[in-house]
């Protein structure tokens, strides 16, 4: 073998003219080939570790109500923040909330999203030079967000910031909708201004938490939206998000509540009475209210509809307690009809689900809610049609059937509060197969450069078998054997391919790190989104770099296959009698 | 001495017994805004918006209350022109005419990146919503006011349910009908952020209708809206207007 590789270079370095073009059209296919991955697993790293991280965690818990999406909150139930962090591979269990807002400043006014950062979350070395690395202050601090003597520090990017003509200190307004939907304005001080990685950085205005909580109406036992970290996130993402859905099923949801009627009020519970079509049928067919089940209606316990001295058609005040802000939660309904609940239901008041789960939604949580005893009790008799804490929906594998569930959500195919549980990678599917087209597309385009390059090759060593064969016959007749001369050929075109790969990838890592270098001015354009701070980002990866190599090196030792086997085939004394 | 008296005392019994109640000028608001038939009116909306100029947008309204249904037929800007919006119960859609599809118009959506949002095309009855407020002895924070000269009945009112845009909002009633005049929305900390001025009304098939009103932006100063309505008519539209397939038919 040693001797074969040593005839292979020799007879390399003998056509050094021929070899050269051969191997400078094998490099530069080679160079494209490794440039082209490289690039697009920059932009997937981009997107995933800049935006999609940010967007989604590498598994995140969103939950919506009653058709709003920007609705984020479960009320009374922050305990799922604990259990969830409990769970294996989990690193770090992160309230998040984003709000539509629109911010008013100095000169002019603009969209944006209010984000809520946690300043006691504890953050690795690396996920703090990560964050440093994405949030480049250029005045101020984040720490600042948590000044205690301002009402609501808040940070911004730099370009937004000179949009709104406001500087530090400056305070500008944003006018927003809050978790019980009120359109709200706040005023807030600017603490700090960060240099923004890439375009979809710009459009977040921070403020901390627990403020954002309070602007939002809601209190620290709400549950928001919930992001997690998690240890090797492609591989336990997926499973993680199995396990929460489970830990999330819900029970049917029951409210305590104050009726009041036409002779003074009595207290009760409501359970939310679905009104979908069939439904409204079952409930006319088993419950018989006098005037049908419709939205905006409540049956009411006989013995309560006697008290309160209300017949069918009147109108109740139905009160549920206070909301975070102090105001009574209160909503009316017409009476429907009246039942007599059965054992362990006593007092409950069947309530239309839509006004039920908006009073359930608007109402703050207090130690010691009840109602599950009664609720349950008649659930044996109304089953499915009694609605449930939350609907935890069905798993979204791909970026379609996020949209899908999202357009679901908006036309309320769910009247109660929705939970849904994502990854990173399964919201972002998409970015996925992009990616992978894009990896199609690099091989078909450089596999049609290397046929052209491969027919360079088979026609080059076609001629070399030509003009050697007085040399094959000779060697023959020295004794090498047939299939160590097929294997002389083809050591050649590997050696050849490989030095010209190895040196295309050599190009490609130049080539990166001086595009890479560049400061590609296009701020504003979507492409943007694709760089950070404005540069090109490659991610030559190790092994997917030795593939394209040992690619190219195979394909090329397949194009000498024939020319190869054709020398091998031939007859000594025939090969010494050649003549040219 | 007396008869001064006494004429002072008549004119101030005179105004306290024409002063309606405040659930009074809510009830009649509320009946201003309910139609019993449907109604169609030509909408011009000129939005002024700082450092951006005004903005005109033109459409047909199409409005049928017994079964919350509307039709939007958007005529104006030309880039518009041929979009619409349809409501049918809970349901609201935005179609968009160059790609002939309808999108669902969730709760929070902005519509055409305005303030208005999906969930502010959900009507309920006003005195549903809010009950007068009163101050510390009780009393119903009501009182006399002019606007543009006008004798007006002022009122503020409060929230009684959960589920209302503004937790407070004070409305300017014209003493001699109590026509909408003025309103001013306030966020919960008391901010003023929304004022409507309705300036010109004409009466068609027996009521009122404010032909123009001017919205101004409280928290984005200069941001103003002007709703001018014209060829209003009342009374029963083709069922098929209120459908997709007329508003898809319509924009071609």
């Amino acid at each position: 073998m040693k001797t074969l590789l040593f005839f292979a270079f020799r007879n390399i370095l003998r056509q050094k003219r021929r070899a050269v073009l051969l191997g400078t059209a094998m490099a530069l296919g080679t160079c494209f080939l490794v440039l082209a991955g490289s690039f697009v697993a920059g932009i997937t790293q981009t997107l995933f570790e800049r935006v999609m991280v940010y967007v989604a965690g590498h598994t995140s818990v969103i939950v919506g109500d009653r058709g709003y999406l920007y609705r984020t909150a479960l009320r009374g139930e922050i305990s799922f923040r604990d259990r969830l962090a409990k769970l294996p591979h989990v690193k770090r269990v992160q309230e998040t909330m984003a709000i539509m807002c629109r911010m008013v400043g100095e000169k002019k006014g603009d969209n944006g999203i209010l984000i809520g950062v946690d300043l006691n979350q504890k953050l690795s070395a690396k996920e703090l030079a990560a964050t440093r690395d994405n949030f480049p202050m250029v005045s101020g601090s984040f720490l600042d967000l948590s000044r205690p003597e301002l009402d609501v520090p808040a940070i911004l990017a730099k370009s937004k910031a000179d949009y709104l003509g406001v500087k530090l200190g400056d305070e500008l307004a944003v006018r927003f909708q809050d978790s019980r939907g009120r359109r709200q304005v706040a005023h807030l001080v600017l603490v700090g201004i960060f240099q923004p990685s890439n375009s979809f950085m710009e459009a977040p205005l921070f403020v901390s938490m627990p403020r954002l909580k309070a602007m939002m109406d809601m209190d620290s036992t709400d549950l928001p939206d919930l992001y997690l970290t998690l240890e090797d996130p492609q591989k336990n993402a997926i499973p993680t998000a199995d396990s929460i859905r489970r830990i999330m099923a819900s029970r049917t949801a029951a409210l305590p509540v104050s009726v009041a009627g036409k002779s003074g009020s009595g207290n009760a519970f409501a359970a939310g009475l679905k009104t979908d079509s069939a439904s409204r049928a079952r409930v006319d067919r088993e419950l018989r209210p006098d005037l049908g089940w419709e939205t905006g209606r409540a049956i009411l316990p006989a013995d309560l509809a006697a008290k309160l001295s209300v017949r069918p058609g009147d109108t109740v005040r139905i009160s549920s307690g206070l909301s975070h802000a102090g105001d009574p939660v209160t909503d009316f309904a017409e009476v429907a009809g009246t039942w007599n609940p059965p054992p362990g239901a006593q007092g409950l008041v069947l309530w239309d689900e839509d006004a039920f789960q908006g009073e359930r939604s608007f109402r703050s949580r207090l130690p010691g809610d009840s109602g599950i005893p009664q609720v349950q009790a008649a659930s044996k008799l109304l089953d499915t049609l009694l609605s449930p804490e939350w609907t935890v929906l069905p798993r979204t594998p791909t970026t379609d059937d996020v949209r899908e569930q999202v357009r679901k959500i908006g036309e309320r195919d769910w009247k109660s509060p929705v939970v849904a549980v994502r990854t990173m990678y399964e919201t972002g599917e998409m970015i996925l197969k992009l990616a992978s087209a894009l990896n199609v597309i690099t091989l078909v385009a450089v596999l049609v450069l290397f046929v052209v390059v491969l027919t360079g090759v088979v026609n080059t060593l076609r001629m070399t078998v030509r003009e050697r064969t007085r040399e094959i016959g000779t060697l023959r007749a020295l004794g090498m054997q047939a299939s160590q001369v097929r294997v002389l050929f083809l050591l050649e075109t590997g050696l050849l391919a490989l030095l010209s790969a190895l040196a295309g990838t050599a190009g490609a890592l130049l080539l990166m790190f001086g595009l890479s270098r560049l400061v590609f001015g296009i701020e504003g354009n979507p492409l943007s989104i694709l760089l950070v701070r404005g540069h090109l980002v490659f991610v030559p990866g190790i092994l997917s770099t030795l593939g394209q190599i040992l690619l190219v090196v195979g394909m090329a030792v397949l194009a000498a296959w024939g020319p190869s086997a054709a020398a091998a085939r031939l007859s000594p004394a025939v090969a010494l009698r050649h003549h040219e | 001495m007396k008869t001064l008296i006494a004429i002072f005392l008549s004119l101030a019994f005179s105004a306290v017994a024409a002063m309606p109640d405040g659930h009074a000028i809510l009830k009649a608001l509320e009946t201003d805004e309910t139609l019993r038939d449907d109604l169609h009116a030509s909408v011009s909306l000129t939005e002024v918006r700082t450092g951006q100029g005004a903005k005109i947008m033109k459409c047909e309204y199409y409005r049928r209350d017994s079964d919350k249904s509307f039709v939007i037929a958007m005529t104006a800007p030309e880039s518009d022109r041929g979009n619409g919006y349809i409501r049918q119960g809970e349901h609201f859609w935005m179609y968009r005419q160059n790609t002939r599809t309808f999108q669902h118009v969730t709760r929070d959506e902005s519509i055409s990146g305005s303030d208005a949002h999906g969930g502010d095309f959900e009507s309920r009855p006003l005195t549903e919503m809010y009950a007068p407020s009163k101050d510390a002895q009780g009393r119903e924070l009501l009182r006399t006011d002019t606007v543009g000269g006008v004798p007006c009945w002022r009122l503020e009112v409060r929230a009684i349910v959960s589920d209302v845009d503004y937790p407070k909002k004070t409305f300017w009633v014209r003493q001699s009908d109590l026509l909408l005049m003025k309103d001013e929305s306030f966020s919960t900390s008391g901010t003023l952020m929304h004022t409507g001025y309705y300036t010109k009304y004409q009466l068609v098939a027996g009521r009122q209708f404010p032909m123009r009103q001017l919205q101004v932006d409280e928290v984005e100063k200069g941001n103003r809206t002007l709703v001018d309505l014209d060829d209003v008519k009342v009374g029963k539209l083709d069922a098929d207007i209120f459908t997709k397939a007329w508003l898809e038919s319509h924009s071609k």
